[in-house]
C-alpha cells in the first residue's frame, strides 16, 4: 500500500512539474532572405563574340600592337558581331539588362509599426543602384569566319545578348557597350556598395518592404529598343516566394517602379 | 441634431421603489410592533461599529468596445467585428456601519472602485482586412476605404460607486431574517477607446526619385501614409435613491454559518458628458503656386508622374502632393441622464472568531445607460485650406449618441468586524 501511495505521489509530482509550465521557450532562429532587382523584357540585340588578340611572332603571348604596329588599348579584345537570321535581317532578344535604380528595402519587426530603412540613403539614389546583366549564351551561333582579321587569333565566346556583361563591357568598337557599368549592386555605400543580392535576417512575423524604381535615364553603353521592366524576386532560405503582396513586376514605361512586402510566417 | 437610441425609464422604476420603500417600512414597523421578532442581544448596546473588507475577481460585461471588423475578402458576408475582451480585476469593497442600540437599524457607507484597461492589437502589414470602425468616414483609410492593415486600440472602464444606506430589520424568523434598506447611491462612469489604424505597407506607386543625383528623403517622409486616429470618451456622474433587502438563513444549529443574498435597486440622475475626436488624411494635388487642385483618388497614379515628361529632367509631380488632416471633433458637456443600477449578491458567511467573519459569494451589478458613445454621422469639409500643418475642418451635420450599459460580475472575499 505505501508503495502504490509513493507511485501515486511521484507520478503526480511528475505530471504537475510537465504540465504547469505555461511560458514556452519562444521559436528562435532568424531566416535568411534574399531580395533581388531585376530588369527584364527588354529588346536587345543579339551578338556573336570572340576573344580576339594579335600573335605576329606566334609566341603565344598577345601582341602589345597591331601589325601596322600601332599600339592597342589592350591586347586582348572581345570583339561583338551583330547576330543575323538566316533570311538577313538582325536578330534581337529580350532577357535582363544593366539598368541603374533608386531602391529603399525597410523592416517591420514583428509587433510593431516603426519602419526601419535597412538601405543607405545613396540607395535612394537612381543611379546608385545597378540591375544584374544577363546571363547565359544563346542558340545558333556562328564562328568568327572571315570577320577575324589577318594574323589575329580569334577564339570563340558564344552568342549572347548585347545585355550581357560581355558586350556591355567590351571597348572593342563593333560592342555597343564599354562605359564601365561595373558590378550590380544594392544600397552598401558608395565606397562599398553592397552586391546583389540583398542578404539579410528576419524572424517570424517581420514584414519587409521593398520599394524600387528604374532610373529615367538608361544606362551608357547599353543599347536596347524598348524599355525594360523591372522585377522583384524574394528567396526565404534560398526558396522563391511568390504570394508577394503590391506590385513586384512593373510596367515598362519611362520610370516605372514597383513596391512590394512580405511577412514572415 | 442628436439622435438618442436609448429611452428613459424612469417612472415605473421610481413608482415601483417608493411603493416597495413605503411597504417595506410599514410591514417592518407592524412586525416589530407586534414583538414577533427577537431583538438580538448585542443590538441593546448603545450601538456598535461595523466595518468590512472585500477583496471582489470582477470582470465588466457588455462594454461594446469594437474599434475595427475584420474582413474576409473571399466572403463578403464573413465580416466580423473585433471586440476588446475585458479582463479580470481584483478590487477593494470596503463597507463601514453603526449599529443603533435597541435594533432600530444601521447606517451602512459602501465604496467600490472598478477598472479595466484593455487594449488591442492587430498588425497584418499588406494585408489590409481591418475595417476602420472609430474614426470619421470620410477619408478613412489609404485607399479611402475604410481598410487598414493594422491597428492598435485601447479601452478603458472606470466606476466609483459610493453609498449610504439605512438598514432595518424586515421580519426575523428562527432560521429566516432580513432587512430592507434605503439609501442615496452615487455614481461616476467613465468609458473611452482610443485607435490607430495604419497603412503599414500600402501598394501605392513608390515615389523614389528616378532622375539621377537627386534623393527623395523629404518626399518619401512626405508622402508616407499617416496612420489614422480617433477618440471618444465619456462620463456618466449621477445620484439618486435606492433600495433592496437583505436575506440571511442560519446553516446548521451552530449559529456561526449563514447563507445570505442581497438584491437593491438606485434610480439616478446625472450629467453626461462625451467627446469625440478622429483624424483621417487625404492626399491633395497642388498647383505650381500651392493652390489646391484636387483631391487625389486611389491608385494614385499622380506619385509617379512628371509634371514635364518630354524633358531631360523632368519635375517629379509628387513635389506638388501633400497629405492632408482630416480632423472631425465633437462634445458633449452637462447633458443630462438617467441611469438604473441593480446589484445582486448571494454569499456565504462564517463567524470564525468572536465578532470576526469571513464571507465569500458572488455579486452582479447592472449599470443602465451610463456609457455613451458619441460619433459624429454625416460631415462636409469646410473648404480646401493646403496651407502645410494646418488642418482641414470637418462640419459636423448630424451626430449620433449611443448610451451604452454595463455589467460588473465575479466572485468577492473578505472579512468583517463588529466591534
Amino acid at each position: 500500500m505505501r508503495q502504490m501511495i509513493c507511485l501515486a505521489v511521484l507520478a503526480l509530482c511528475l505530471i504537475l512539474m510537465s504540465s504547469c509550465d505555461s511560458e514556452q521557450p519562444q521559436e528562435i532562429g532568424s531566416q535568411t532572405m534574399q531580395i533581388l532587382v531585376e530588369a527584364g523584357n527588354a529588346s536587345a540585340g543579339v551578338y556573336d563574340t570572340w576573344e580576339q588578340y594579335y600573335d605576329v611572332d606566334n609566341n603565344g603571348i598577345p601582341d602589345e600592337t597591331d601589325p601596322a604596329g600601332t599600339l592597342l588599348p589592350e591586347p586582348v579584345f572581345v570583339v561583338c558581331r551583330r547576330a543575323t537570321a538566316t533570311g538577313g535581317g538582325e536578330l534581337f532578344g529580350s532577357g535582363s539588362t544593366p539598368w541603374n535604380y533608386a531602391l529603399e528595402i525597410s523592416v517591420i519587426r514583428a509587433g510593431t509599426t516603426v519602419h526601419e530603412r535597412l538601405t543607405t540613403t545613396e540607395a535612394l539614389n537612381a543611379t546608385f543602384n545597378l540591375t544584374p546583366y544577363a546571363e547565359g549564351f544563346l542558340n545558333g551561333a556562328q564562328q568568327p569566319g572571315g570577320d577575324c582579321p589577318q594574323f589575329a587569333v580569334c577564339n570563340f565566346i558564344a552568342r549572347v545578348l548585347g545585355t550581357h556583361r560581355l558586350v556591355v563591357d567590351s571597348t572593342f568598337p563593333t560592342c555597343p557597350g564599354s562605359p564601365g557599368l561595373g558590378e550590380p549592386r544594392m544600397s552598401g555605400t558608395l565606397a562599398n556598395p553592397l552586391p546583389a543580392p540583398f542578404t539579410l535576417d528576419l524572424e517570424k512575423g517581420d514584414t519587409i518592404l521593398v520599394k524600387a524604381r528604374k532610373s529615367i535615364t538608361p544606362p551608357e553603353g547599353v543599347e536596347l529598343f524598348s524599355e525594360p521592366v523591372l522585377l522583384g524576386s524574394v528567396f526565404l532560405n534560398g526558396l522563391q516566394i511568390r504570394n508577394l503582396t503590391g506590385t513586384s513586376v512593373s510596367t515598362s514605361d519611362q520610370a516605372a517602379g514597383i513596391s512590394f512586402s512580405f511577412t514572415v510566417n | 441634431m442628436i439622435k438618442h437610441t436609448s429611452r428613459s425609464r424612469w417612472n415605473t422604476p421610481i413608482l415601483f421603489a417608493a411603493v416597495l420603500a413605503v411597504a417595506l417600512f410599514g410591514f417592518s414597523s407592524a412586525v416589530m410592533a407586534q414583538g414577533e421578532t427577537e431583538p438580538d442581544e448585542e443590538f441593546n448596546k448603545l450601538g456598535k461599529l461595523y466595518g468590512e473588507l472585500e477583496g471582489w475577481a470582477v470582470q465588466p460585461a457588455g462594454a461594446d468596445f469594437k474599434p475595427a471588423s475584420i474582413h474576409d475578402p473571399t466572403n463578403v458576408a464573413n465580416t466580423r467585428l473585433l471586440g476588446i475582451d475585458p479582463s479580470t480585476e481584483n478590487r477593494f469593497r470596503v463597507r463601514a456601519g453603526y449599529r443603533l442600540k435597541d435594533n432600530m437599524g444601521e447606517f451602512m457607507v459602501t465604496y467600490t472602485s472598478m477598472n479595466d484597461a484593455e487594449s488591442m492589437q492587430k498588425l497584418n502589414p499588406g494585408e489590409f482586412i481591418y475595417g476602420i470602425l472609430l474614426t470619421g468616414q470620410q477619408n478613412a483609410g489609404v485607399f479611402n476605404d475604410g481598410l487598414a492593415d493594422g491597428f492598435i486600440a485601447n479601452a478603458g472602464l472606470k466606476t466609483r460607486d459610493f453609498r449610504i444606506d439605512f438598514y432595518r430589520d424586515a421580519f426575523k424568523g428562527h432560521r429566516i431574517s432580513s432587512k430592507w434598506f434605503i439609501g442615496y447611491r452615487r455614481v461616476i462612469h467613465e468609458r473611452n477607446m482610443a485607435a490607430t489604424y495604419f497603412a503599414l505597407a500600402p501598394d501605392v506607386p513608390n515615389v523614389l526619385n528616378p532622375i539621377s543625383g537627386v534623393a527623395s528623403e523629404t518626399l518619401f517622409r512626405r508622402l508616407q501614409p499617416r496612420a489614422d486616429t480617433a477618440f471618444q470618451s465619456g462620463t456618466f456622474n449621477g445620484r439618486g435613491l435606492e433600495t433592496g433587502m437583505t436575506f440571511k438563513m442560519n446553516l446548521g444549529s451552530s449559529k456561526k454559518v449563514w447563507a445570505e443574498a442581497d438584491v437593491s435597486l438606485a434610480l439616478l440622475r446625472g450629467k453626461i458628458e462625451s467627446e469625440y475626436l478622429s483624424t483621417t488624411h487625404r492626399y491633395i494635388l497642388r498647383d505650381t503656386g500651392g493652390n489646391f487642385l484636387y483631391e487625389l483618388a486611389p491608385p494614385y497614379d499622380e506619385f509617379e508622374d512628371f509634371d514635364n515628361p518630354g524633358e531631360a529632367e523632368p519635375t517629379a509631380t509628387a513635389e506638388r502632393i501633400r497629405q492632408q488632416n482630416l480632423r472631425t471633433g465633437l462634445n458633449v458637456q452637462s447633458d443630462s441622464g438617467a441611469s438604473m443600477v441593480m446589484e445582486m449578491a448571494v454569499s456565504l458567511r462564517w463567524r470564525v472568531w468572536k465578532n470576526l467573519d469571513v464571507f465569500g459569494g458572488i455579486r452582479q451589478s447592472y449599470y443602465e445607460n451610463v456609457g455613451v458613445d458619441l460619433r459624429p454621422r454625416s460631415v462636409t469639409p469646410a473648404g480646401n485650406q493646403v496651407t502645410d500643418g494646418v488642418d482641414l475642418v470637418v462640419n459636423q451635420n448630424d451626430a449620433t449618441r449611443d448610451l451604452k450599459s454595463i455589467t460588473y460580475e465575479g466572485m468577492f472575499f473578505g472579512i468583517a468586524y463588529t466591534y
